[in-house]
């Protein structure tokens, strides 16, 4: 045991004198701990907004009432003002910040058509998506594997070309050494990971829940991942030159070309409208409602909303209750299409699921982003609660409208408030497939890496 | 072909019994018989390709036999690989080490994996000493050391490994003579302490001096062996000489 700790001691001394290595190792532990912080500030600004959200509420709801004569219809009031969708974020989104990159989970809706609302922001700031951000998940499952590599891509070769190998080889067997080099190589990573992600789960409040035990694991069996792929590789009796070429190659099919591919291969196979098709079909909706009869548009309403198809509404003056019904017209236009939307991109989800599996990387990309609920899933997911809370609003509000209540007779503080959108049940054995496609894809590289790629080191 | 008497029916520390190697259409080596008692440095002498690497390679199991048995202790080296080798001490002709560890360490490094994990930072500082190298140079890195320094970290291995058998390959090529000097009484020191040695080498008059029996190789084949005690350097050059003529 104490020839084996010294053995350590002196593998990780030769690593870490290494300028390069130490070089890597400082500007690992700077992007990670970097990544950590941002994403602990993230979460923060999201529990901010949300906070904003409801103040900026009570602040505008306050500033519209005190404005409006108290006998002003609800009407008027309801069109300017916007209430509080905001979803919490796990801890874990500190992370993994997935979608919430370029989508928002912290919506303000007004009671007006809503199909434009919940893509406003899509079309807000589209460079967003082009410039991403980077999180600690993109560190650990883009970054790590080149430092991985550059750890062990000569872990026999160097020994070979160094000249030791035949001094090496007549004191231990090959396997004991390469296990040596392996267990010092696994120390140094380690180390590299767990700073940030201690530094992260404190900063983000994580507590070791069954999604963040998985996302532990999967960062793990990711790492495992790459240093089996490595092991494959550096054991054969290929030079330095090559097995980096083979590693950095495997990098970038893995890394770049697969999940390029195959989200390319997604967006054919499930093609779906821009998400501004369905705002200009709800407009269109809306505005063609103008050059119709107001009982026209009341009996689309009515199909939808039969409790209230005995009210009436006067063709010739301007009532509120007709008018978010022309909303809700806009809606009802665009309600196909964004259930189809919809559908499409759950099935763009499921496929990059299965097909992830094939891509080991991609598939604990997509895990993790999955037990963080900022996944596509957890951005429908979203976009429902959003649906059924502007529901909810529109029967409080619709018997104020068609009696032109006035603003001093609503009960403001009884207005429904947003319930976020359940957590995912399945999504904390997300990590399970992943997981699995991991475990398989390691044995395998072990087993027929080395085979490939030449005979054993011996 | 003149063999030495086992002692007490010990087998020999090492033993070639119709030692042979071929790579392709080359026979390196030939039905090599040879036999080494502990204390004896037997000296193996010949022109580039004469196959006294390769008998070494044999010895260690770097490369397999193409026929015949190389013995260390008795035992084949095909067959007992991990035994052979722990018996086996080995300097290359070129001693090459971590270079971003010190010479200490690099000792520390190699004692630890030949499984003398016990042994001490001081004692190991101790038989670097002993092996020749200056104090204040034992916790220097070994990329400033010179060749004939990193020599002396190889011996220093050796000795730590307190192996039966020390192997060298041309041990002291392009190591000045006082270097040389101290290498051959430390090969004289291991010898007295009952290690059987086996060097290469193209030094005759290195040979004469620290070997015992010297053996001249060509073509793969033993030519002649000679006891050093049996003649001077000059008749050795004169045998040498006559053996590399056809």
């Amino acid at each position: 045991m104490r020839a084996r700790l010294r053995l350590l001691r002196l593998d990780m001394l030769r690593l870490t004198r290494s300028t390069g290595v130490g070089v890597a190792v400082v500007l690992l532990l700077a992007i990670g701990v970097y990544t950590a912080w941002r994403g602990g500030r993230n979460i923060e600004a999201a529990e901010s907004s949300a906070v904003a959200a409801e103040t900026g509420y009570q602040d505008q709801l306050e500033y519209l009432l005190s404005s409006y004569p108290l006998t002003t219809e609800a009407g008027e009031v309801l069109y300017y003002l916007a209430f509080p969708a905001p979803q919490p974020s796990l801890p874990l989104a500190g992370l993994a910040r997935g979608r919430t990159e370029v989508e928002t989970a912290s919506l303000r809706i007004r009671l007006l058509a809503l199909e434009g609302q919940l893509y406003e922001h899509e079309t807000v700031n589209p460079r967003l998506a082009a410039a991403g951000d980077l999180d600690l998940a993109f560190l650990l499952i883009a970054l790590l594997p080149l430092f991985i590599i550059a750890l062990t891509y000569d872990l026999v070769s160097s020994e070979r070309e160094g000249g030791t190998w035949n001094l090496v080889r007549l004191f231990a067997r090959p396997r004991r050494l390469l296990a040596l080099k392996l267990a010092s190589r696994v120390c140094l990573v380690g180390a590299v990971v767990a700073v940030p992600v201690t530094v992260a789960a404190s900063l983000a409040g994580l507590s070791l829940d069954g999604r963040a035990g998985w996302a532990v694991a999967l960062i793990a069996l990711h790492t495992g991942f790459w240093f089996a792929l490595c092991l494959g590789v550096a054991s054969g009796r290929r030079s330095s030159t090559a097995n980096a070429m083979i590693l950095v190659g495997t990098w970038v099919a893995l890394t770049l070309l697969a999940p390029a591919a195959l989200s390319l291969a997604n967006a054919i196979l499930h093609p779906v409208p821009e998400a501004l098709e369905l705002t200009v079909r709800q407009r269109q909706g809306y505005h063609e409602a103008w050059d119709m009869t107001k009982d026209e548009t009341m009996q689309g309403f009515f199909e939808d909303y039969p409790e209230w198809s005995d009210r009436t509404v006067p063709e010739d003056v301007f009532t509120w209750s007709w008018y978010y019904a022309m909303n809700h017209r806009g809606d009802r236009a665009a309600r196909e299409a964004s259930a189809a939307y919809r559908d499409v991109l759950r099935e763009r989800e499921g496929w990059a699921r299965r097909w992830s599996l094939l891509v080991p990387p991609l598939a604990a990309q997509l895990a993790l982003d999955r037990l963080a609920a900022t996944d596509l899933g957890a951005q429908l997911a979203y976009q429902d609660a959003v649906r059924q809370h502007h529901e909810r609003l529109k029967t409080y509000f619709y018997p104020h409208l068609f009696a032109a209540t006035p603003i001093n007779a609503v009960d403001w503080d009884g207005v429904p408030v947003f319930e976020p959108a359940a957590l995912e049940e399945g999504a904390t054995r997300a990590g399970f497939p992943a997981a699995t496609a991991l475990v398989l894809a390691s044995i395998l590289v072990l087993a027929a890496g080395a085979r490939l790629s030449g005979p054993r080191a011996d | 072909m003149q063999t030495a008497e086992s002692g007490a029916g010990q087998p020999p520390l090492l033993e070639a019994r119709g030692l042979s190697k071929r790579y392709g259409a080359t026979q390196a080596l030939d039905s090599l018989d040879l036999a080494i008692e502990p204390g004896e440095v037997y000296c193996l002498l010949g022109p580039n390709g004469a196959g006294k690497t390769t008998t070494i390679n044999l010895f260690l199991g770097f490369v397999p036999p193409s026929g015949g048995q190389a013995l260390v202790s008795g035992m084949d080296v095909s067959t007992h690989d991990r035994e052979t080798k722990r018996r086996l001490a080995y300097i290359p002709e070129q001693v090459m080490l971590y270079r971003n560890l010190s010479g200490l360490e690099n000792l520390e490094y190699f004692a630890a994996l030949g499984g003398k994990g016990s042994l001490g930072r001081e004692r190991l500082a101790d038989i670097l000493v002993e092996a020749g190298l200056e104090r204040d140079a034992v916790d220097r890195r070994v990329s400033e050391y010179s060749k004939g320094m990193r020599q002396k970290v190889g011996i220093a291995i050796a000795m730590a490994k307190e192996a039966d058998a020390l192997l060298l390959d041309e041990p002291t090529s392009g190591l000045d003579p006082k270097a040389s000097n101290e290498f051959s009484a430390l090969i004289e020191r291991l010898r007295n302490d009952g290690v059987a040695v086996l060097m290469a080498t193209h030094d005759l008059f290195r040979a004469k001096e620290t070997g015992t029996r010297v053996g001249i190789m060509r073509y793969g084949s033993l030519v002649t062996e000679l006891g050093t005690d049996e003649i001077g350097h000059a008749d050795l050059e004169r045998v040498y000489l006559e053996h590399m003529h056809d």
